[in-house]
């Protein structure tokens, strides 16, 4: 039955009706459009199943519920890392009208937080809240106006940029690349072989920079290795929980709801949270050590003290399985419970109280994220949690281990096929039989591979002159290409006031910008000269690592969009196919962009055909998948590496032996003089002997107030999916300030005020929430608010509202990930 | 079956709505877990189940001047375990409040209270797309798909937050 069969008089005039839509906040229309909208309400028609729309005129879809769907397809959440199984119910149509979870998947029992819920919401045009999906690929004219091409002409102008921009002075690495952590690993594993293999890049990096490079560079320096130890099922087997700088409660729900049952179990683990933030993590807590911001060493080190102090320590698993042990021990003596609560603020007490939990309870496991990653001492601080266990002797048994929680679905895929800066299967680049072995497996001309760490994407040389970047090398003119796909940098880069004017048209040093991605628009758009449609999540096939190191499956359930128009050489594509498209090309352009025989370097036509090179690929090594396939995670729901053939389920833990990959053959990560390799061959794990430096920038006279940033549980990093999704959206619409009782009533703000926020480096105007979820002297805003769309530009009314117009460009000098957590701010009641 | 309740239900909520709507009432300041049973018992208060953020930070839903005048919405919201889990309004009715701040903002874009975003009934699909395993389990005793009838709306548990 057609929807127009209901037309109905309409009720409201058609200005009322303009205006309802384009402002559709009811406290905010007139008195007698209120009293109409009562009206319809207690009059509003239900007609065929549902609900006659009487301003409009239209019945409503019917997409709450799974009447309509035919088919259940097997696939897993696209938004964090904590990996739930989820099935996408397809219709008649074959479109995706449902999502539900899976009840028998191990990760979340069938539950699912609100953005899974709606996530089938995020492909379909008609289903999109704003914007629409690309399908086009697309170049600017002369006017820059965007002129549609086909898939051949767009590959073909790339590709020569490629070989123009090899053949210039500044060579391969004027190429630059900048990913993500939401591709499916075997985009990642073909994208790794172009960019290294066949460009011979080393500017390669992905948003995972911003995101969790503590961890890696923290464990990969402490114990040989990236890959976090432990797994989901420790949360039910341990008796305390230490959650530093993390809140699963927003970012991570179904961890936190595994939590919360574990909470009301007979276990009932105590649950210590470090949080500046009372979030609803902390006051569940049975402790919350509510810390100033960038204080997160002292305060570790602090509880190594009383650990060590009070001889809750393993002098055995000490002796045996770790190195450096008298050295650190020596620098933690400093940091009494007295001096490290004049640091960080919090009571000398707790932070006794904190380490006699986590130094008495028989099982202890450490969970952290962002609050640590993106604060001062960001390395250091996961180097410490991971020394605190490695002398409790508490790390690969079941209820214990320093466990680092991912951000993105696929962030961990990353990390293992080496999409971005890391080498495929966990290899050193500083290793040549590690580079050797990879190059023949690719049949590449040994030395093509660049025996260096890829470059990070951002630092500032004005704060930090010995750390080059991408951001640093567009700032000097050194970049010609610069190939950004599937993350948004012109939401989600600190300092972004300087990033735009690096980006900006008029900047005759500017590269040539290429963005990949689903939608348009998209902020990062705004910089492009060519835009490359992209397929995602549940449009194609592909595994997602999860934080646990499980590796899932999330088989495609519908066509990519524009799939009627690849005839015509249009059409979005999955981010494999794309990086097929360009290796073809460029290899078919110059030979010296092909293998040893002359062909392309990606040979697989399929996912499942990627899937199977990688696991050769990663026999033997850390991540060795060798033993899964395609159809064992589906039956499986999932599987652990490493996973071998002899031993598919080997991989629930890590380090149970006692044995580490510090030996040099073994290590991911640095040349053979660096500390954590072992000289003796013993695969003993690190301790880093390390000391509390204060922020760059604190609070002063002029800026007064710390800004803590971070994200509210409705929204995903910079928006560019959840802002589509109504029922998100209309939850957290815009960008908002927590600013204290006490602040607010000594500067007059009210909730919903404008507020003035003003850092060294730029300026942005949002509504005030007066919370005390916030310490006096500290504010909060969150990460996800773009302003540059023109949906965002009429909801804010032209106000600037992104908080990376805010935070300070200085990287942690290890990992060389921002510390987007604090700097100082100053805040006003704007007029 | 959906019809069905669309119709019995629909009046009544346009009722709620314009009553919620005509209410201007100052925001809670948020609770810190269950304060009452079913029955009007007091319940353990045990601080491990803090639904307070989720409350506050639920913006104009219960924190902004509408439905905090539903003093058994809010207590049995208050009281749910779902709740702690930061299942708040949005997972379930979608949502027609726009405002982060706590001021009542509800917009026009086809909800109906009680209703999901798109004109119809939150209805046992909603329970289901989570609850997937229980209507699986042989041991769960009801198999009428009528989740509420069981299950008290908001509270959702039949087990009340922080009993164990
Ligand atoms: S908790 Fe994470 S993985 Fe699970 S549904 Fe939510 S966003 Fe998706």
């Amino acid at each position: 039955m057609s929807s127009k069969q209901f037309k109905t008089k309409a009720l409201f005039t058609p200005g009322e009706v303009k205006s309802l839509s384009t402002n559709p906040n009811l406290c905010n229309q007139g008195r007698r459009t209120f009293l109409k909208w009562g009206a319809a309400l207690s009059s509003q028609a239900i007609v065929g199943g549902g609900v006659l729309n009487l301003l409009t005129g239209e019945q409503a879809l019917a997409d709450d519920h799974f009447d309509n769907v035919i088919n259940w397809n097997y696939s897993v959440c696209g938004f964090c890392s904590f990996g739930c199984g989820l099935e996408i119910g397809i219709d008649h149509d074959g479109r995706a009208v449902a999502v539900r979870g899976n009840g028998k998947h191990p990760t979340n029992a069938g539950r699912m937080c609100v953005k899974g819920l709606y996530e089938h919401k995020i492909l379909n045009n008609q289903d999109l809240r704003v914007g629409e999906r690309g399908v086009y690929p697309m170049i600017r004219d002369q006017n820059g106006e965007w002129e549609k091409i086909t898939w051949d002409q767009a590959t073909t102008i790339l590709s020569q940029k490629i070989i123009d921009a090899v053949d210039s002075p500044l060579g391969a690495d004027s190429v630059a690349t900048y990913n993500t952590g939401q591709w499916t690993l075997e985009e990642y594993y073909a994208f790794g072989k172009l960019g290294k293999g066949a460009i011979g890049t080393a500017t390669m990096d992905s948003n995972t920079r911003l995101c969790m490079a503590a961890a890696v560079v923290g464990y990969l320096t402490t114990f040989g290795s990236d890959g976090p130890p432990g797994c989901y099922d420790d949360i039910e087997n341990t008796d305390c929980l230490f959650l530093f700088g993390m809140n699963p409660a927003e970012m991570h729900p179904q961890l936190w709801r595994r939590i919360a049952l574990a909470r009301r179990s007979r276990r009932a683990p105590k649950l210590i949270v470090v949080d500046p933030r009372r979030t609803q993590t902390a006051r569940s807590a049975d402790l919350h050590l509510q810390l100033n911001p960038g204080t997160n060493l002292a305060l570790i080190n602090g509880i190594v003290q009383q650990i060590i102090a009070n001889q809750w320590t393993d002098a055995d698993y000490i002796e045996r399985h770790t190195r450096n042990y008298a050295e650190m021990a020596a620098t933690v003596a400093q940091y009494t419970p007295d001096t490290v609560a004049a640091i960080t603020g919090v009571p000398a007490d707790k932070i006794i109280t904190a380490a006699q939990w986590i130094g008495t309870s028989q099982e202890t496991l450490s969970l952290f994220l962002q609050g640590v990653y993106q604060s001062m001492g960001a390395t250091n601080t996961v180097r410490m949690l991971c020394a605190m266990h490695l002398i409790m002797g508490k790390i690969g048994r079941p209820g214990s281990a320093p466990f680092s929680i991912t951000g993105q679905a696929t962030a961990m895929s990353n990390r293992e096929a080496g999409g971005s800066s890391a080498l495929a299967g966990y290899r050193n680049c500083y290793n040549p039989t590690h580079v050797s072995e990879l190059e023949n497996f690719w049949n590449i001309e040994n030395g093509k591979i660049p025996p260096r760490k890829p470059t990070p994407i951002t630092s500032n040389s004005d704060l930090q002159p010995e750390i080059n970047s991408h951001v640093e090398m567009l700032r000097n003119g050194e970049l010609n290409v610069f190939w950004i796909q599937c993350t948004n940098p012109a939401v989600t880069l600190p300092d972004l006031n300087k990033l735009y004017a690096y980006l900006d048209f008029d900047n005759p040093n500017r590269p040539y910008v290429v963005v990949q991605d689903i939608y348009d628009p998209v902020e990062s758009i705004h910089f492009a000269d060519m835009f490359l449609p992209a397929a995602m999540w549940g449009e194609k096939t592909g595994v997602y690592t999860c934080s646990e190191r499980k590796v899932n499956i999330g088989r495609q359930a519908v066509n990519p969009a524009g799939f009627e128009l690849r005839d015509n050489g249009y059409g979005a594509y999955s981010d494999l196919d794309i990086t097929r498209m360009m290796a073809d090309k460029l290899a078919a352009m110059d030979s010296r962009f092909a293998d040893r025989n002359g062909n392309s370097l990606i040979t697989f036509e399929t996912p499942e055909q990627a899937f199977e090179e990688w696991k050769a690929c990663t026999a033997g090594t850390i991540c060795d998948m060798s033993g899964m396939s395609y159809a064992a995670l589906e039956a499986n729901n999932g599987i652990q590496w490493p996973s071998t053939v002899e031993d598919v389920y080997g991989g629930r833990r890590l380090y149970g032996d006692g044995r580490f990959n510090t030996n040099w053959e073994d290590t991911q990560g640095g040349t053979p003089d660096k500390p954590w390799i072992d000289p003796d061959g013993l695969s003993r794990a690190y301790l880093w002997a390390v000391d509390y430096e204060q922020a760059p920038e604190m609070p002063d006279s002029e800026y007064p107030f710390w800004l803590i940033t971070g994200r509210v549980i409705e929204h995903f990093h910079s928006r560019t999916k959840t802002k589509r999704i109504a029922q998100l959206h209309q939850m957290v619409p815009e960008n908002y300030v927590e600013i204290s009782t006490s602040d607010a009533s000594a500067m007059g703000i009210l909730s919903g005020d404008m507020v003035h926020m003003a850092t060294r480096r730029g300026e942005i105007m949002v509504k005030a929430k007066v919370t005390d979820t916030v310490k006096p002297g500290q504010v909060f805003t969150t990460m996800h608010f773009g302003d540059l769309d023109p949906d965002d530009i009429a909801q804010n009314e032209g106000r600037l509202v992104n908080a990376n117009r805010l935070t300070m460009n200085w990287v942690d000098p290890d990992c060389k990930q921002p510390i987007y957590k604090h700097c100082a701010v100053k805040l006003a009641r704007a007029n | 079956m959906k019809l069905t309740r669309i119709l019995s239900k629909a009046s009544a909520i346009s009722l709620f709505v314009l009553a919620a709507l005509a209410t201007h009432a100052p925001a809670i300041a948020g609770k810190n877990h269950g304060g009452s049973g079913s029955d009007g018992s007091a319940t353990a208060l045990d601080p491990r189940f803090d639904t307070s953020f989720a409350i506050e930070y639920d913006h104009s839903c219960l924190s902004g001047g509408c439905h905090e005048t539903d003093s058994q919405l809010v207590e049995e919201h208050a009281e749910s375990f779902m709740t702690h889990t930061m299942v708040k309004c949005n997972a379930c009715h979608g949502t027609h409040t726009a405002d982060t701040l706590g001021e009542e903002k509800p917009n026009l874009t086809g909800y109906y209270p009680g209703i999901g975003p798109t004109g119809y009934l939150v209805g046992d699909d909603r329970c289901i797309a989570c609850h997937t395993a229980t209507f699986d389990d042989p041991k769960h005793p009801n198999k009428t798909w009528d989740c509420v009838g069981c299950h008290t709306p908001h509270r959702f548990a039949t087990e009340q937050l922080g009993r164990n």
